[in-house]
């Protein structure tokens, strides 16, 4: 062989000699490393040791260095100079993560989950394989059906905190049987904002002396309240609402929109049979349009209605309670620099209804994850997670949190973080009681928030339900038409029993009583055990009027 | 040694080869980007297509559901009505404005076409004008107060809701640049021949600048057709459809059946419906309605 024809054949020989070996790389990955062990190893041996990415949302569980350095060197350097303890403290748990988790490769993506294009986006993410590992679960449980979430129901049993989650978190992401969500780090409820210093003028006192509804308040003293709050002349209106239009008259008395479908074709039909649907849509007409206690706007949504609020032009809105909690803390002064947020805005439960329904129920923001992940990455995806929302990457953010505050001369948002947190985080950081940092009624509806119980749901037992965004949206449209115009109020909702009936309940298929009956008597047995009142004055008569199952 | 002159259908072949090179990335954009989707589109009618699992093959049974819904007469009543309000409004009186515009003077048209075009900017224009309507603080009827007048209820009241989503067009979209556009390319002679003859104004403009402007305004009526059936961001952004169903289109509900529903199959079927819907309507006025004056008057 000549030189000549030799030099190819070396040159081959040592590309295929410099490229990784993929057995070498398995063997690597598969020999199991103590984090020790892997600290030791050399830098080439440590990146090819890292063989499970997994990609996290840098505004939901990371943080991401600057993308532009400015005059500093670097963005690091920009970090560090910038006093970006944040980031800091994010880069940091993604070290302490890594090296607890040697295998594993953390790599922040921006993802945005908060606008309204983020179905469409994560759509496209996982059709290409490059969604976040996890994503904040919308609109369940139709989005289960589509997908979009991994099965967790074994990852779930060896769980140490799954117990902690609330019942009604775990029930929104059970399908069937099978879990695919879990709560994020956001216990609350739907409640009451109100303005303390509106209802000490109206001489409206709560069970403790101070200005607000009681904690026991009905519908009827919802529409009382609202017309004693509202001064026209002012520009100030009881409430504000938006197309949610029921003005809470069926979230109080338990009003159940759909009930299940007596000809057996359907699981469902609209609720057109109660009266008392035709009720709230003449009680929510006369709020706006004889009491003109609720002001009223198709373009209101949640940020009008609370944009209202916090202008000083409505008195009481429905919000999420965890909201109010950081608020409090973090913008001490947003109702004007002489009135203390705490003493100006309070927190009530929903109003109840006469039959002694109680509507507070507890609500999280869920999680669900990738459904492409392999296991170790899912696996990897929720120790990320749980590590993230109440452990050790909790507690670092936690403690800096304190500290940061102290140095800028801020209160501390930690105290919400705790009153809000469904877990039990590993350590209390806390200096002192949450009863001192917030007021009464914010600690005496979190208490009720924590010793409430959510009802079983249809996807529990393998029932279908109507997508949650339409059927809230039609609902919505229902209940804008009887603000709007002057309709016959029956015909309105035959209309629009209809429409609900064409479109959102033809599921395919007959309906599957068994799962009905099945779904019905543990209904039956909730109400007993945690409503009894209800359960006596309403739920009984339900179940021998359009709660009865076909056979 | 001399280099072999090319010969005549070389040289033909090496332009051909040249053109398609040239034109083929853009041609491949067409394909992959415009082309393929309409394409796949009539494969997702006829499935009930998830994001992840596989898609099932479920027949025509997605456009059985679209002929069977309420809310699909609803949406395309909307749409029409938009349409025509559009047309009327937005299309056919900046033509007059224009016309008008021109009897001034040089100075005068540039003002005008500057103060006319700097509003076009649709999207934040629509959100400022959402806030314009509002009962209470709204711009809108804040001029209603001024001018003694009763306050109106404007996007709240289902009968003047279209109304209101209609009105920022005549300032936002800007046709009436096109046509000032057009008019300054008539012949100044056409006009003085007319003059001659002891044509009046209304004369001039029915039998000069009207005739003059029909290539132009049939484009842009083909184009007011499509876009006005194809409406969306302005009442998804101002009314998401409300008060009730007053005012949502046909692309506002394919959108919510898409993404709200997650019925991608119906969502497709109701889109090639639409896309029917505007052919069938585009023919019409391509047939009735001729670019070319002079093969209009041949033809007569």
């Amino acid at each position: 062989m000549t030189v000549r024809r030799a030099i190819p054949l070396l040159f081959a020989l040592l590309v295929a000699g410099c490229g990784r070996d993929p057995a070498m790389d398995k063997m690597v990955a598969e020999k199991k490393l103590k984090p020790q062990e892997y600290a030791v190893l050399p830098d080439s041996e440590k990146v090819r040791y890292k063989d499970i990415i997994l990609r996290v949302p840098a505004q939901w569980g990371g943080a991401i260095l600057p993308f532009d350095k400015g005059p500093y060197e670097s963005p690091i350097d920009k970090t560090v100079h910038s006093g970006d303890l944040q980031t800091m403290v994010g880069l940091y748990n993604q070290s302490l993560f890594e090296l607890q988790h040697p295998r594993v490769k953390v790599e922040y993506i921006n993802f945005d989950m908060w606008t309204d294009n983020f179905r469409s986006a994560l759509a496209v993410a996982l059709s290409a394989k490059k969604a976040p590992a996890y994503y904040i679960a919308r609109d369940l449980p139709q989005t289960i059906e589509q997908g979009i979430y991994a099965d967790i129901t074994e990852l779930m049993k060896t769980w140490d905190q799954f117990s902690q989650q609330p019942e009604g978190s775990i029930r929104q992401g059970t399908v069937d049987g099978h879990i695919y969500t879990i709560a994020a780090n956001e216990l609350g409820a739907t409640v009451i904002r109100y303005r303390k210093d509106w209802f000490r003028e109206a001489g409206i006192f709560n069970e403790r002396g101070e200005p607000g509804p009681r904690s026991d308040w009905t519908w009827d003293d919802y529409r009382a309240y609202a017309k004693k709050l509202t001064d026209v002349a002012k520009n100030r209106h009881g409430g504000a609402a938006d197309d949610a239009g029921s003005m809470h008259y069926v979230e109080a008395n338990g009003l159940d929109l759909y009930i299940p479908d007596s000809t057996g074709q359907n699981d469902w039909r609209f609720n057109d049979k109660d009266p008392r649907i035709l009720e709230s849509l003449q009680a929510v007409r006369e709020l706006v349009n004889s009491d003109k206690s609720i002001t009223y706007s198709t373009t209101m949504g949640w940020y009008e209605r609370h944009n209202e609020f916090d202008s000083g032009r409505v008195g009481m809105i429905s919000s999420f309670s965890p909201h109010i909690a950081r608020e409090s803390l973090t913008s001490p002064t947003k109702m004007g620099n002489n009135i203390p947020y705490r003493d100006t805005v309070g927190m009530a439960p929903l109003p109840r209804g006469k039959n002694g329904y109680n509507p507070l129920q507890p609500i999280t923001n869920p999680i669900g994850f990738d459904p492409t992940l392999s296991p170790e990455q899912l696996k990897a995806a929720l120790d990320w997670v749980t590590s993230w929302f109440y452990g050790d990457s909790f507690l670092n953010r936690m403690r800096n949190a304190v500290l940061e505050a102290k140095l800028k001369g801020q209160q501390s948002e930690v105290y919400a973080e705790y009153l809000i947190l469904p877990y039990k985080p590993k350590e209390n950081l806390l200096d002192k009681p949450l009863e001192e940092v917030f007021p009464k009624d914010y600690i005496a509806t979190y208490k009720a928030i924590r010793e409430a119980h959510s009802p079983p749901l249809p996807r529990q037992y393998g029932l279908q339900e109507p997508p949650p965004a339409e059927f809230s949206k039609a609902v919505h449209a229902l209940y804008a038409e009887a603000i709007t115009s002057q309709i016959d109020l029956k015909a309105l909702l035959a209309k629009h029993a209809n429409l609900i009936n064409t479109n959102l309940f033809r599921f395919g298929g007959k309906a599957d009583s068994d799962k009905m009956r099945r779904y019905i008597k543990d209904r039956t047995e909730f109400y007993q055990k945690y409503q009894p009142e209800f359960y006596a004055k309403d739920w009984k008569q339900r179940l021998t009027t359009y709660y009865r199952i076909p056979d | 040694m001399a280099t072999p002159k090319p010969s005549k259908s070389q040289g033909i072949r090496y332009k051909t080869l040249m053109a398609w090179l040239f034109t083929l990335p853009g041609f491949i954009a067409q394909l992959v980007f415009g082309w393929m989707p309409v394409l796949f589109s009539f494969v997702v009618a006829f499935q009930k297509y998830y994001f992840i699992k596989e898609p099932e093959f479920v027949g025509a049974q997605n456009f059985k559901d679209v002929a069977i819904d309420p809310l699909v007469i609803t949406a395309f009543q909307n749409t029409l009505y938009f349409a025509t309000l559009s047309i009327c409004l937005t299309f056919a009186l900046p033509i007059l404005v224009s016309i008008l515009l021109m009897e001034m003077s040089r100075r005068t048209i540039r003002a005008m076409m500057i103060l006319w075009f700097i509003p076009v900017a649709s999207t934040a224009g629509i959100a400022i004008w959402k806030y314009m309507y509002h009962p209470n603080l709204g711009l809108m009827n804040g001029i209603m107060r001024l001018l003694h007048l009763p306050e109106l209820k404007w996007l709240d009241d289902p009968n003047l809701a279209m109304f209101s989503l209609i009105l920022p067009g005549l300032i936002l979209f800007g046709p009436g640049l096109i046509y000032i556009a057009a008019l300054q390319g008539v012949p100044e002679e056409l006009y003085e021949a007319a003059e001659m003859e002891g044509a009046s104004m209304a004369r001039k403009i029915w039998f000069v600048t009207l005739p003059r402007l029909r290539p132009i305004i049939a484009m842009m009526l083909l184009f007011s057709i499509i876009g006005s059936m194809q409406v969306f961001e302005l009442p998804f952004i101002m009314t998401g459809g409300g008060p009730g169903y007053a005012t949502t289109t046909v692309v506002m509900y394919i959108y919510s059946l898409a993404f709200g529903a997650y019925n991608l199959g119906k969502a497709t079927a109701l889109a090639i419906v639409l896309f029917g819907v505007i052919m069938a309507m585009v023919f019409v006025q391509r047939r009735y309605f001729p670019e070319n004056i002079d093969e209009t008057q041949s033809r007569a």
